[in-house]
């Protein structure tokens, strides 16, 4: 499947927020005032990608999400414990649907396509990917958007903290938000790369890494990189269940400049589920 | 595109109406409703109706062999799945895929602490490993013995619908050999208190298609069926319970929460469930419709439907028996489709009243037996996800 | 409460409530309809105006239905509120 654009972003410290989202000024206003940022952030970047590939409505919207809009969960929680035995405010929960942000960017394109939403946590967005290229194999002229997008909250660095998050992952390595949106298609035309593999199985997957030279292979952070002669790409991304997203698009760039690399395998896995994706210059 | 019916060889279920595939057989005949006021779970809503499964998270444990220290959301889906899996007699469960479609996840049990922990406090952190949504697939895939792919599905109200429709693509492109597909969703204070906030609670037990309906009672429960090719199933020797014939997903992109009044989202979710399944909407046996019982589905449901249908087929919402079982919804009303196919068994649209003022069709109001090769049903959520599946007799 | 503070009060709350962000106070004229054509407000912001009426007026709206009425401009919501007084 054929890569036309792709629009990422990473949020990787509460002082980052000065960094430009993708798109921010392609939202409907109407739309935007009912958005908390990190939402709006989520919608922007997929708004981007299509404007990037000049596709003014996608065929279909595949996503994925480790936990969804976590901003509005909260505050509906926060909603119940506030007003217990009155009235609550409905916008939160509302949003707090995992499918809220391929729900808004239907509603914003007019896209009446298929629409789907995944949550495996670092083997989510491998799931989208896959239903993209099914739906790319069985509609190859269509142009499809494909992406995937977590947020970030204090809340989940006082339970990094307590559950064991730095022995784990690392100091150099936090609790982020980030984003990537892809769109994608069945022909090449300008595509430069395409996504040549995505697998979903066993753990036992990861025992196969490739061992040719010109290609690079990126584990995240649920990885073991010794295993896979791999380096991680957790500490560019920040830490959340969208970050293979977001190192493939990264890793698209670095593909891109890197004329000795011709192909960028990301490994990821999710307790006994691992994920493989592999990109590739056309 | 390969578009051959996909063989449905097990089902499970677990709802308001009981534990089983038989027990929900045994009501959706009687006609008996599984609405009523808490009866087992501490939530604090004495106020409302609801569509419960009337056994404790201990007892629902103890039917699967597991601790009941995890989520009702995970203990519904280890009772239904492991009676599909019984029922399609699948013994070698490494290669399955499993696709499972849940929207509470582990709130159930994190709900209780959450707000201490955004507080910063240290409270029943053991559950916040467990609350993500994905994390209830995981579990239950380890609790069953699946070694393939997992994927949690997340589109709200059409969510296990969903899941049944990748199932069946995946099938057909020969990405798995054989797909535990399905839903589930307990009982949880964060959904009852959603839907409340958004009025679109009755506060009486539900009457879907009524005229005066006012709205859903929240349910829950899990369903889960075995799909395979019509090959795979004649080479182990079963036979299929009945044919899943096509499907489409739809997005109505109308507004988040309300479908669009000409019902244009379910209409082209169900004219091209029909058009990919090769059935013509005159060969319909019955609908088993989303109707949730707001005043804005019903009404722009059953439009959608007349403006299908030449000759409305008869329909009905069994979410008037078991309330609104969310994203465990769409599986197990392909349980009852199927149970209709089977048996020929017409359930009855539980409380109807009056007939809706503008339209012209009433679903059916009492059991009924008669001959069903096709069954088409829908399931629609927030989003705009509109989903529908066509069933047929094998 | 005198009604044009009453109403200027309502203006606020419904910014606040709805998160207007870039409607100002100004922008919301006594008589402008706040649903369809002009403040554009959907079924999702009645509710959130009914919550607005119980939390700071303690006025109860039972039946979502009457929000059409009530709701049509800032006058009739001023109306409704010193009629339940």
């Amino acid at each position: 499947m054929f890569i036309r654009a792709a629009a990422t972003y990473a949020l990787l410290s509460a002082s980052a927020e000065a960094a430009p989202t993708p798109g921010m000024e392609l939202l409907p206003k109407p739309m935007a005032r009912r958005m908390p940022p990190p939402l709006r952030r989520a919608v922007a970047c997929g708004l981007a990608a299509l404007d990037h590939a000049k596709v003014e409505r996608p065929d279909g919207i595949y996503y994925a999400t480790g936990l969804g809009c976590l901003l509005d969960t909260q505050e509906f929680l926060l909603e119940i414990e506030r007003n217990a035995g009155g009235l609550l405010s409905p916008t939160a929960f509302i949003r707090s649907t995992h499918n809220t942000v391929p729900g808004l960017l239907a509603l914003a394109l007019k896209a009446q396509g298929p629409n789907l939403t995944f949550s495996q946590g670092f083997i989510g967005f491998h799931a989208a990917l896959l239903n993209a290229m099914m739906h790319v194999e069985q509609h190859p002229m269509h142009s499809v958007l494909v992406g995937a997008s977590d947020e970030h909250l204090p809340l989940l660095d006082h339970l990094y903290a307590r559950l064991g998050g730095e022995a784990r992952f690392g100091s150099a390595v936090r609790p982020a938000e980030g984003g990537a949106f892809f769109v994608v298609s069945g022909e090449q035309q300008e595509s430069v790369f395409r996504i040549a593999d995505v697998r979903i199985a066993n753990v036992d997957l990861l025992e196969t890494p490739s061992a040719y030279r010109t290609e690079a292979i990126q584990a995240g952070p649920t990885v073991d990189p010794a295993r896979t002669n791999g380096s991680s790409y957790a500490e560019r991304t920040g830490l959340h269940q969208s970050a293979p997203a977001v190192a493939l698009a990264e890793g698209l760039e670095m593909l891109r400049t890197q004329n000795g690399i011709a192909s960028l395998v990301l490994l990821d896995r999710e307790e006994d589920l691992a994920g493989l994706i592999r990109a590739e210059r056309c | 595109m390969n578009r051959s019916p996909v063989a449905i060889t097990g089902i499970g279920a677990i709802s308001a109406l009981g534990t089983g595939v038989d027990a929900q057989l045994a009501a959706l005949r009687e006609g008996r409703s599984g609405i009523a006021r808490l009866q087992v779970l501490d939530l604090p809503f004495p106020d409302l109706f609801f569509g419960e499964v009337k056994e404790t998270s201990a007892q629902l444990a103890q039917r699967a062999g597991t601790t009941a220290d995890r989520s009702r959301t995970l203990l519904l889906a280890q009772v239904a799945a492991a009676e599909a899996l019984a029922h399609a007699r699948i013994t070698d469960r490494s290669a399955l895929t499993l696709l499972s479609a849940s929207t509470v996840g582990g709130m159930d049990r994190s709900e209780a602490f959450a707000t201490e922990w955004i507080a910063g406090g240290d409270r029943g952190l053991d559950r916040a490993a467990h609350h993500p949504v994905g994390d209830h697939a995981l579990l239950l895939a380890h609790h069953l013995g699946v070694r393939g792919m997992v994927s949690t599905i997340c589109t709200a109200c059409s969510s296990s619908a969903n899941a049944l429709v990748l199932g069946a693509w995946l099938l057909r492109t020969g990405r798995a050999e054989v797909v535990l597909a399905g839903g589930t969703d307990a009982l949880c204070g964060f959904t009852a208190h959603g839907f409340r906030s958004l009025s679109a609670m009755d506060m009486q037990p539900c009457r879907p298609f009524s005229n005066d309906r006012n709205g859903m009672n929240l349910g829950e429960g899990a369903a889960y069926l075995v799909l395979e090719t019509v090959e795979h199933a004649a080479q182990r020797g079963v036979e299929p319970l009945a044919l899943f014939a096509g499907g489409a997903n739809t997005n109505d992109a109308h507004h988040q929460t309300a479908t669009s009044p000409d019902g244009e989202g379910p209409y082209q979710a169900m004219s091209q469930a029909l058009a990919n399944a090769g059935i013509a909407p005159g060969t319909v046996d019955l609908v088993n419709a989303h109707g949730t019982g707001t005043e804005n589905n019903d009404l722009t449901e059953q439009t959608a439907m007349e403006r299908l249908f030449m000759h409305m087929p008869p329909f009905v919402s069994t979410k008037s028996a078991t309330g609104h079982t969310l994203a465990a919804a769409g599986a197990l009303e392909a349980v009852f489709s199927v149970l209709s196919i089977r048996h020929g068994l017409v359930p009855a649209n539980l409380r109807f009243t009056a007939p809706i003022e503008s339209l012209r069709s009433t679903p059916v109001i009492a059991p009924m037996q008669r001959s069903i090769r096709t069954v088409l049903s829908t399931s629609f959520g927030f989003g705009g996800n509109d989903t529908a599946i066509v069933l047929t007799a094998s | 409460m005198d009604p044009q503070a009453l109403k200027q009060q309502l203006k606020e709350q419904i910014i606040t409530q709805l998160n207007l962000e870039e409607v100002k106070v100004e922008d919301i004229a006594d008589d402008k309809p706040l649903f369809g054509e002009g403040l554009g407000l959907d079924s999702i912001d009645a509710l959130e105006l009914i919550v607005l009426l119980e939390r700071h007026y303690g006025i109860k709206v039972t039946d979502p239905k009457q929000g059409q009425t009530i709701f049509r401009s800032v006058n009739t919501m001023a109306e409704f509120i010193q009629s339940q007084k």
